[in-house]
């Protein structure tokens, strides 16, 4: 995994260049000088379910899993759950929370 | 059986491993009423690989927390005694994370799921219901060391046909990866409520013993699989037994409180973790 972005310090300068391998080490030196998130590089190593998508894209990805599925009273159930969820959590991050 | 796969795959997957001493006797000391964590950890201690395997295994069930279970110890309190007996058996001989992208995660995400919904329900011992949750797939394992060319294969016709794992496993070996744990755990005489909910994930109803756990294992299967996280062999989400949800009377309300504290107990789960 490679950090997209150029990460910088609260001085201006560059900790570590864009496409840095996060490797162990990198990341404990980040984790160490307080860095909790970062934006890496779209990868063929980073699965679907670890990918930060946008509400649109987790509801179709939601209807896409669905879609081979016989419709039902309890996956309608589950499915709707796993929706207002999404929505929830969209909410709360659009609102910079959690 | 496919062309692809020989009679003797299929006789491979009878030929189970046997459970070594040290298991047995960690197994011994985990049963006894007044369990001695102490004891059982430096049963484990004794043999390397076991010891590498628990601890890798504690260590690799939450991400982000590598190398933060350091002691047999540590692993065992935070796993409890029913759930460490069956990892003692499972990682003895068999290495659970079979590298097949997201399977892992399939594996946590149900143990997560499945004790989320038991502690809802009030169940006894929700993290027992956890723990065959982890062991849920164990049968895939199995598959994956005895029959590697057949489960690639199976791996292969899943993903490109888009039919079932469990389908295809019929279709490939006469068998499907629930009955394979079946002979498995039969043959180091897991208890029911941990073989059951592992047996019959696919068909809770035939669940004699242990129906609640059997049938919340069911249901989370499904729900990690809907939630989309990990990976457990097709992209298919399996319709839920009428008959489970009855039995578990769950309400549209419980499904989604789970649903919403998915993520949390991940993160949770975590937390337990780092202060155990």
């Amino acid at each position: 995994m490679h950090l997209a972005e150029p990460l910088v310090g609260p001085d201006g300068v560059v900790v570590a260049g864009a496409s840095t391998t996060l490797g162990e080490s990198v990341v404990r030196s980040l984790l160490r000088a307080g860095v909790e998130t970062v934006v890496v590089q779209e990868s063929a190593d980073v699965a679907d379910w670890e990918q930060a998508k946008t509400l649109e894209e987790a509801l179709a990805d939601l209807d896409a899993r669905f879609a081979a599925e016989s419709r039902d009273a309890i996956l309608d159930t589950l499915k709707t759950a796993i929706a207002h969820h999404l929505a929830a959590r969209a909410r709360r991050r659009a609102e910079g929370g959690a | 059986m496919s062309d692809g796969v020989s009679r003797r795959d299929v006789e491979r997957l009878r030929e189970l491993p046997t459970l070594p001493g040290v298991a047995q006797r960690v197994a011994a000391a985990l049963d006894r009423p007044d369990a001695s964590l102490a004891e059982a950890a430096a049963l484990i201690e004794t043999d390397q690989v076991l010891t590498a395997h628990l601890l890798r295994l504690a260590n690799s069930a939450f991400y982000g927390l590598s190398g933060r279970i350091a002691s047999v110890v540590q692993a065992l309190t935070v796993l409890g005694t029913t759930v460490a007996r069956s990892l003692v058996y499972s990682t003895s001989v068999l290495d659970l994370d079979i590298g097949m992208r997201g399977f892992w995660e399939h594996s946590v995400g149900t143990a997560v799921a499945a004790g989320a919904l038991a502690r809802r329900l009030g169940v006894a011992h929700p993290e027992e219901v956890s723990g065959a949750g982890l062991l849920h797939d164990l049968g895939k394992v199995v598959l994956h060391k005895q029959a590697p060319a057949a489960f690639v294969e199976i791996v292969t016709r899943a993903r490109t046909d888009g039919t079932r794992f469990r389908d295809v496993e019929r279709a490939v070996l006469g068998v499907d990866h629930a009955e394979v744990a079946g002979w498995l755990l039969a043959r180091w005489r897991v208890p029911q409520r941990i073989l059951e909910p592992v047996v019959f994930h696919h068909e809770p109803e035939l669940a004699a013993v242990a129906r609640v756990e059997t049938a919340i294992v069911h249901v989370a299967n499904t729900l990690v699989r809907a939630y989309g996280y990990g990976f457990g062999g097709d992209r298919r989400v399996p319709a839920i037994s009428p008959s489970a949800w009855r039995l578990l009377g769950l309400q549209t309300s419980d499904v989604e409180r789970v649903v919403a504290t998915f993520e949390d107990d991940l993160v949770r789960a975590q937390d337990t973790l780092a202060a155990g």
